[in-house]
């Protein structure tokens, strides 16, 4: 079997009546970078919470890095960096001073400290005060902090949120490099696919608590079919021949008709059986899906 | 142990450039400035009696003010402080998802909140000693006697009475102000508490067990009596032990939201 850097199995939580995470399985491969998606509120932050031992599953397991987390052994995170929503950072300390706390709790070598800088970029600024930090500057040592236990695996809540596209575009480069150089899965919760898509291996969709998909990004893209648009001069009528002719007709918004349908061989075959039975075709196109619609139908279904 | 070494090292160093570290200082020299305010005011009608003692004057009078008024909201204020720049940084979750246990984060704030408890007891005593050589120096006051003996036999009993005493305040404080993010909250435990002081304070049955009379009455012999006296240091020294074992199990064991 494969060995995981993350695993759950039928992990749950309940804030009163509300089941903010449900039987939820994760299954996260070492060296990948995973991006945990899902809307506000779907159970990101309350699913990391329970995966740092900071908040109690009502049921289920956590494995980290193969070892079980328990309320009474925490030691599994002793190889995990975490950055949990907005960063923990002291604003009358440095930036090292910063770092030297942290260093100082995990009793890690002083060195440490230096080359943690050099990772994220901040040696030159690292000893100005934290409160005259840019906001990605703050991210970028938030990330450095997680870097200083030489973790093999990283859990980021949501590392881009407030940036700047400048921002957002460093600490992806920065994540981008983990795995490959440093040998760290990374996990890391969004609510924007398009903000994973460019560095995740594989995809975790969460909505209303529940695991909605797991698996790589072409899984995620299998998951597109496509479909035929096609405008004509008499909708109702060309949706009682489509139907008689045994087409799935997915809708027909704005006179636009949607045609399940796999290629242009398709395309021809329909508009011919349009034509002949006198119905003018005036638009056809093949379309597909992007991810970003499966994203949303994946967990937008469930609101209709 | 060795994470509790780690966590303590961690707290001295976030204590850097913060107004509770200012505080450590500025609480116990206002009390003795304010003594030395009176000292030089009134200076001339305290020499009435032949057994006046400059010093033991200042250390009591130093020592009361300090126990009765300055100690109970010093320890609001420094304990809010103290967790404030916890608080105000959102710090709770980063540090409880490091591979320490969490106790270990919880016993180390006990201990800074005692400690600056204990250090600025000791300010204040040098501060008391220190304004009555102010005055002296001054020459505003020549009828006192500054030859009188230095009583200082009587400090180590006073500083470890009004410290020790004072731990069940110092641990209750510590989990207020570690369990409620607002300043509010903690102000108001020891507003509170502190003018009920007032009220129980002439009451020479209830002084001693009331957390916060307990730092005054244990340096108050002659007032309320060694029995009372000890009572009072016991309760306070035992019960800031166990209300903090408690506390740290307490808020170690809450989900960190």
């Amino acid at each position: 079997m494969q060995s995981l850097a993350i695993e759950t199995h039928q992990l749950s939580r309940r804030f009163g009546s509300i089941t903010a995470v449900n039987d939820v399985n994760l299954a996260v491969r070492r060296g990948a970078v995973y991006g945990f998606l899902g809307p506000n509120g779907a159970g990101k932050t309350t699913t990391i919470r329970m995966l740092l031992g900071l908040i109690q599953p009502n049921a289920g397991r956590i494995c980290l890095l193969d070892k079980p987390l328990r309320r009474n052994d925490r030691s599994p995170l002793r190889r995990v960096g975490a950055l949990v929503e907005a960063p923990s950072l002291y604003g009358h300390l440095t930036g090292r001073e910063n770092l030297e706390v942290t260093r100082r709790l995990l009793g890690a070598p002083r060195e440490q400290i230096s080359r943690v800088l050099d990772i994220v970029r901040l040696q030159d600024v690292a000893d100005r005060r934290v409160s005259q930090y840019s906001l990605g500057m703050k991210q970028r040592l938030a990330l450095a902090l997680t870097l200083l236990g030489e973790p093999e695996l990283l859990i980021l809540d949501e590392p881009t949120n407030g940036l700047d596209p400048a921002g957002i575009h460093e600490i992806r480069d920065l994540i981008r490099e983990f795995p490959r150089r440093y040998g760290i899965t990374v996990f890391l919760s969004s609510h924007l696919l398009s903000e994973v898509e460019q560095v995740a291996d594989a995809i975790g969709i969460i909505h209303r608590g529940r695991l909605m998909f797991q698996g790589s990004l072409d899984e995620l893209r299998a998951l597109r079919e496509p479909h035929l648009a096609v405008g004509v001069d008499q909708t109702e009528a060309a949706l009682g021949l489509l139907r008689e002719a045994g087409y799935v007709v997915q809708g027909s918004p704005n006179g636009v008709i949607h045609v399940d349908a796999n290629n242009a061989t398709d395309a021809a075959e329909l508009n011919r059986y349009l034509v002949t039975r006198g119905v003018a075709v005036h638009h056809l196109s093949l379309q597909q899906r992007s991810l970003e619609d499966i994203f949303l139908s994946l967990t937008g279904e469930s609101h209709a | 142990m060795t994470y509790f070494i780690r966590a303590l090292s961690a707290e001295i160093l976030k204590l850097k450039r913060t107004l509770a570290l200012a505080m450590l200082f500025i609480a116990p020299l206002a009390v003795a400035l304010l003594n030395l305010l009176i000292l030089l005011r009134a200076g001339q009608s305290m020499v009435s009696g032949d057994d006046f003692n400059i010093w033991d004057w200042l250390l009591r009078n130093c020592a009361s003010m300090w126990g009765l008024l300055m100690l109970p909201l010093y320890v609001t204020l420094e304990t809010a402080l103290v967790s404030g720049v916890d608080h105000g940084s959102s710090a709770w979750k980063h540090l409880y998802a490091l591979p320490l246990p969490r106790w270990s984060i919880y016993m180390a704030k006990q201990v800074i909140n005692f400690g600056i408890v204990g250090l600025s007891t000791l300010i204040l005593v040098a501060g008391a000693l220190l304004s009555g050589l102010i005055v002296q120096a001054s020459g505003l006051q020549p009828a006192i006697d500054y030859s009188a003996p230095v009583p200082w036999d009587k400090i180590p009993s006073i500083v470890s009475g009004i410290f020790f005493a004072a731990w069940l305040i110092i641990a209750i404080h510590t989990w207020v102000s570690m369990r409620w993010r607002s300043f509010t909250v903690a102000s108001a435990v020891g507003i509170v508490a502190t003018v009920v002081n007032f009220v129980l304070l002439n009451s020479r049955e209830l002084a001693p067990y009331y957390p916060w009379t307990q730092p005054v009455v244990s340096i108050q012999h002659t007032l309320y009596g060694m029995t009372a006296t000890s009572v009072a240091l016991a309760i306070g020294f035992v019960g800031g032990v166990l209300f903090a074992l408690v506390a740290c199990w307490e808020v170690t064991r809450r989900d960190v939201l």
